[in-house]
């Protein structure tokens, strides 16, 4: 084992004293403090938003309000494998930093090697999200998202049993007694799946992006920050004829977004046309996006829009993966729908009577298909991919 | 008396837990527990069949008088049992099927609320559930038949087959229940709430609510080396819309039955949950899931006594019947 010390910038000088162990030595087992890496006492304090100019202040819970050492617990539990059965998996390992928190899949593979129906999403902004996951109308907490992965078994996905097996499994870990009773030391001794889940999603919060060069030239006046082409792109997404800024406008680039002191949040969905497997608008199951909560008909096939912000390094795309590239996602827009030829998945996409109005297609030139992809890998935020305050810190 | 004891340590520490637990959840439950109210129970909006719809949900006011009224009770036991066609049901166990299909259990579990017994001259008599952490929590209980074994490695340990509880001293003969957790409850923060509606296998996530009913069986290798299927039940109030905050969600498919096993003597019979009926006629060669939409649950929820179409309980049901105890059997 071996102390890694972090080339940082100074607000991470905390955690640049902390000593690593490699991933291959954890397990179910408590270990010494000295074997992870992060062993230090958490930092204290409320948590200070470091907003990129033009951020709204995020919806927070009141009962789950911003401390810094919420913060740093969350990135502890969100990087750690012993929050799955057969420690194997973390969150993070489905969000990877420097995949804006995806994981280059189509569809996400489960701790026991199950296949999920759907992809891996960004959680870049996820404090911003109306609601969470790709289509579901209500799930609107991050606390209780966090469930989900925990205790799926639809796929299984960290695949554990119950709530107390893991309480009772991180209360035996030292450390993290250690820590969840500093992060709540106003509660009774935990650690409970309240508080995991609550550290858990204020890490989550924490993870805004907000400064790809494309903020840069756009808030900032850095007329060199990006491209003639990106700039060029950028006035291409936002006409009516290619229709894009209606579903991903705003400073998250999606229109499913909440903040405080919002009067109205977006809570939208859409059906862009990219099955048609029956003639009558259905989506494959059990991808059937809104519908497979509200059994709705009207709601077949309508998911939200994901951010574009990192948008260049979180391949393949759509709910399920289906389109590897950012140019044949543009193609199947330009198309208005996508039309599958042969196959179980076979349909045309494009006469989806669940089909938002926005997607009607649209000619496109290869230079403006060139000078939308140059807008778009303008919203890459490397300084959110390798933050290190928000990296492994048990690396 | 039954033997209430299975799995004594994890239930033991369990408890430990959940008293702390109370620490910790919304007052309303520390009221009920601190005010020594044996039914210590959570605000819900369902009620008992046979008692008036209560407006407002009131833990001070238990919808069975026996409790309240100092009239003299009496404990009851119903105890369930797990059959494959008769043979006893049993994870890593393998029973063959009608069409001679072999498979293995790969879970079996249930929530029961709104228990009721009746009176000879056929009045509902409400059971006041016992707190017995972590199978029941005072309206409603958990059965489990899995113990994590063979195929049901999804599950745990502890299995439980008994709903306890108290009605007015008397004789009854009849039993009616349903398969669920209560409307009050089915969509709260699992995390807040005692056992066993703590989060786990049991609630269903992609929902915000509970699996009322799980069932599922694998198919063993077949002599002709061809894949095995499956078949997997999951029962939960489905089509639901709405917030978790103001509002709440309401699902327009409640997914509740109603089993009603009119010759069911508490003294002496069990309740006989049979899997084979539920399973008989599923091709176990292939996949088959019922996550309580669509084609494939037709014939499942015809035999739990659900109408997939509405939600709605039928009359009947083809999953229950009642079976003698026997003497000293479990």
């Amino acid at each position: 084992m071996t102390a890694c010390l972090r080339s940082t910038g100074l607000a991470s000088l905390a955690l640049a004293l902390v000593a690593c162990a490699s991933d291959d030595a954890r397990s179910d087992v408590p270990e010494p403090a000295t074997d992870h890496g992060a062993n230090s006492a958490l930092p204290s304090g409320p948590f200070t938003w470091q907003l990129p100019p033009g951020f709204p202040p995020p919806l927070v819970p009141e009962d789950d309000p911003m401390t810094n050492a919420k913060v740093e617990l969350g990135r502890r539990l969100f990087y750690d494998t012993r929050l799955s059965d057969n420690g194997t998996y973390a969150c993070a390992t489905c969000h990877r930093q420097e995949l804006a928190f995806t994981d280059a899949r189509g569809q996400a593979l489960g701790s026991t090697g199950q296949v999920h129906p759907r992809g891996s999403m960004s959680l870049a902004n996820v404090a911003y999200a109306a609601t969470l996951t790709w289509g579901h109308p209500f799930l609107d907490s991050l606390e209780r998202q966090a469930q989900l992965p925990m205790f799926g078994d639809t796929p299984i996905e960290l695949g554990l049993r119950s709530q107390s097996e893991l309480e009772e499994r991180l209360a035996q870990l030292p450390q993290y007694a250690e820590w969840f009773a500093s992060a709540f030391s106003d509660q009774p001794p935990g650690p409970t799946l309240l508080q995991i889940e609550q550290a858990i999603a204020s890490f989550e919060r924490s993870l805004i992006s907000g400064r790809a060069p494309f903020d840069r030239w756009l808030i900032e006046g850095d007329e060199g920050a990006i491209s003639d082409a990106a700039k060029r792109g950028y006035e291409l997404f936002n006409t009516e004829t290619f229709e894009c800024y209606h579903c991903h406008g705003g400073f998250a680039f999606t229109d499913h977004v909440v903040y405080a002191d919002e009067a109205f949040p977006q809570v939208l969905f859409h059906n862009t046309g990219l099955y048609n497997v029956d003639g009558k608008g259905a989506f494959p199951a059990p991808n059937t996006g809104v519908e497979s909560v509200t059994g709705n008909p009207t709601d077949m096939g309508r998911f939200k829009a994901p951010t574009l912000r990192n948008i260049a390094v979180t391949a393949p795309y759509m709910h399920d993966g289906s389109i590897a590239t950012l140019s044949e996602v543009l193609d199947h827009y330009a198309a208005g729908g996508r039309t599958i030829g042969d196959g179980p998945s076979a349909g045309v996409g494009s006469a989806n009577p669940f089909k938002s109005n926005f997607v009607r297609g649209f000619p496109m030139t290869e230079e403006q298909r060139a000078d939308l992809l140059a807008f778009l890998d303008s919203l890459t935020d490397v300084g959110f991919l390798t933050n290190p305050e928000q990296s492994d810190p048990w690396q | 008396m039954p033997d209430h004891c299975v799995g004594v340590p994890m239930i033991e520490r369990r408890e430990r837990r959940f008293l702390l637990r109370l620490l910790s959840v919304p007052f309303w439950v520390a009221a009920c527990a601190a005010t020594g109210d044996p039914r210590a129970d959570l605000p819900l909006d369902a009620h008992p069949p046979g008692t008036p719809e209560a407006g407002t949900p009131d833990p001070a006011q238990p919808a069975a008088p026996a409790s309240s009224s100092g009239a003299a009770t009496q404990p009851v036991t119903i105890r369930f049992r797990a059959r494959v066609a008769g043979e006893p049901f049993a994870c890593g166990s393998t029973y063959r099927d009608t069409a001679g299909a072999h498979f293995t259990p790969a879970d079996l579990r249930a929530f029961v609320q709104d228990v009721s017994l009746f009176t000879l001259d056929g009045a509902e008599q409400p059971l006041a559930l016992d707190v017995r952490p972590p199978w029941q929590q005072g309206s409603v209980a958990l059965i489990d038949f899995e113990d994590g074994s063979g195929a049901c490695a999804a599950g745990t340990r502890d299995v439980n087959f008994d709903v306890v509880g108290t009605v007015p001293a008397g004789d009854y003969r009849g039993l009616a229940f349903s398969n669920g957790v209560p409307e009050g409850l089915n969509h709260a923060d699992p995390a807040g709430l005692p056992p066993p509606l703590q989060a786990g296998s049991m609630t269903w996530g992609w929902l915000l609510g509970y699996r009322f009913l799980m069932a599922e069986v694998v198919g063993t290798p077949r002599a002709d080396a061809g894949a095995p299927g499956s078949a997997l039940l999951h029962v939960g109030s489905s089509a639901c819309s709405g917030s978790p905050g103001a509002g709440g969600i309401h699902c327009a498919k409640a997914n509740r039955n109603r089993v009603r096993l009119d010759d069911f003597d508490p003294d002496t019979d069990a309740v006989v949950l049979d899997v084979e009926p539920l399973f008989s006629g599923v091709d176990l060669t292939r996949v088959t899931t019922c996550h309580s939409s669509g084609a494939e649950c037709a014939a499942f929820f015809e035999r739990v006594g659900l109408d997939l179409d509405t939600g709605s309980a039928t009359a009947t049901q083809g999953l229950y019947r009642v079976e003698p105890r026997g003497e000293g059997a479990p």
